[in-house]
């Protein structure tokens, strides 16, 4: 478990942030980051999911390679979550591939 | 809306625009006062708002609504190449907002990641700015996605939306491609662009600038909309 709490600015996100066009189903924490379940109805409706991964703390590789010039967490959350995600949804979600469920990976951009 | 009356105004443009020797690929004529292009040539013009696929417009409209967005698309009308991209110059003017803003303390001297590739104003007159950037933002991360950088200043500059949420400005517009016979010109496709931006001011004066910039719907955006006019 990260000690980092990148849950709760992701789901702020989704709810009046960046990917509030978006509807968040599902999010946890693996050991590679976090995996994502979102669904959309429009401009590509669907339901989708992406692994991002997560810094282990504030300044690692992972932070740094996103936003090095911050230390918060909700502002990193903002460039190393929520623009990936949405740029993957945008560029993706015609192109990705749909499993047996019907959801649709996304791969981080 | 897109089928207005052209004004008297519009003459002095048909005069600059009727070549002495027209060249073989799209060549211009004037007919009765109408600009009119010979072979079926396709022009893309970025941030025209309310267009379709299939609405038209006049050659002489196109272009002057290219014009009002900083566009001139006389040069691919004519078939030759005069309508290379020009690089923005910063125009004069006071400082732009977003001085309270300060600047991070990082290590700008001497990263590359951090120089800046190039800097304009956008339609609020704030600064924008890309900077050479990783894989992960910047331009280095915008050539994933073909874009380029007249894409990016036609965007910022005239956006269809404009959306500020803390300090990211996304903008949005659509590059419309036309193909242009006769007199007419066709919207043939349509296509939204969308640039992401960090406003957060860094210590030499430029925001940290734009992170992802991309077509909307494909993972590349196709040729035709990069062929935007500068």
């Amino acid at each position: 478990m990260n000690k980092l709490d990148f849950l709760s600015p992701l789901r702020a996100e989704f709810e009046s942030g960046l990917l509030k066009a978006l509807t968040l189903r599902d999010a946890r924490e693996l050991d590679e980051g976090v995996e994502i379940e979102f669904s959309s109805s429009k401009p590509f409706p669907g339901v989708f999911r992406i692994t991002v991964p997560l810094p282990k703390e504030v300044g690692d590789a992972t932070w740094n390679a996103f936003d090095d010039t911050t230390t918060n967490l909700r502002e990193w959350t903002r460039w190393g979550i929520a623009v990936p995600v949405q740029e993957a949804y945008d560029t993706q979600a015609q192109s990705g591939t749909m499993d047996r469920h019907g959801v649709i990976t996304l791969h981080m951009p | 809306m897109f089928l207005q009356t052209i004004g008297a105004a519009f003459a002095v443009a048909v005069l600059i625009l009727t070549p002495a020797a027209p060249s073989a690929i799209g060549d211009l004529a004037s007919v009765d006062g109408e600009v009119t292009v010979a072979t079926p040539t396709e022009v893309t013009v970025m941030g025209l708002e309310d267009v379709s696929v299939g609405d038209t417009v006049s050659v002489t409209e196109l272009i002057e609504l290219a014009e009002d967005t900083d566009q001139d698309v006389r040069a691919e009308l004519l078939g030759s190449d005069e309508g290379s991209v020009a690089a923005l110059s910063m125009a004069p003017g006071r400082t732009p907002a977003l001085a309270s803003l300060t600047g991070p303390s990082i290590k700008l001297a001497g990263d590359p990641a951090y120089s800046i590739y190039s800097q304009w104003w956008d339609n609020k007159r704030i600064k924008a700015a890309v900077r050479n950037g990783t894989g992960t933002w910047g331009w280095q991360h915008l050539q994933k996605h073909n874009v380029s950088l007249a894409m990016l200043q036609k965007t910022t500059q005239f956006p269809r939306n404009r959306d500020v949420n803390g300090t990211t400005i996304t903008y949005v517009t659509p590059a419309n491609l036309f193909t242009c016979w006769l007199g007419s010109c066709r919207v043939d496709k349509t296509m939204d662009v969308r640039v992401v931006s960090n406003n957060t001011r860094l210590n030499d004066g430029a925001p940290r600038g734009i992170i992802t910039a991309y077509c909307v719907g494909p993972t590349v955006c196709p040729a035709w909309v990069r062929q935007v006019a500068g």
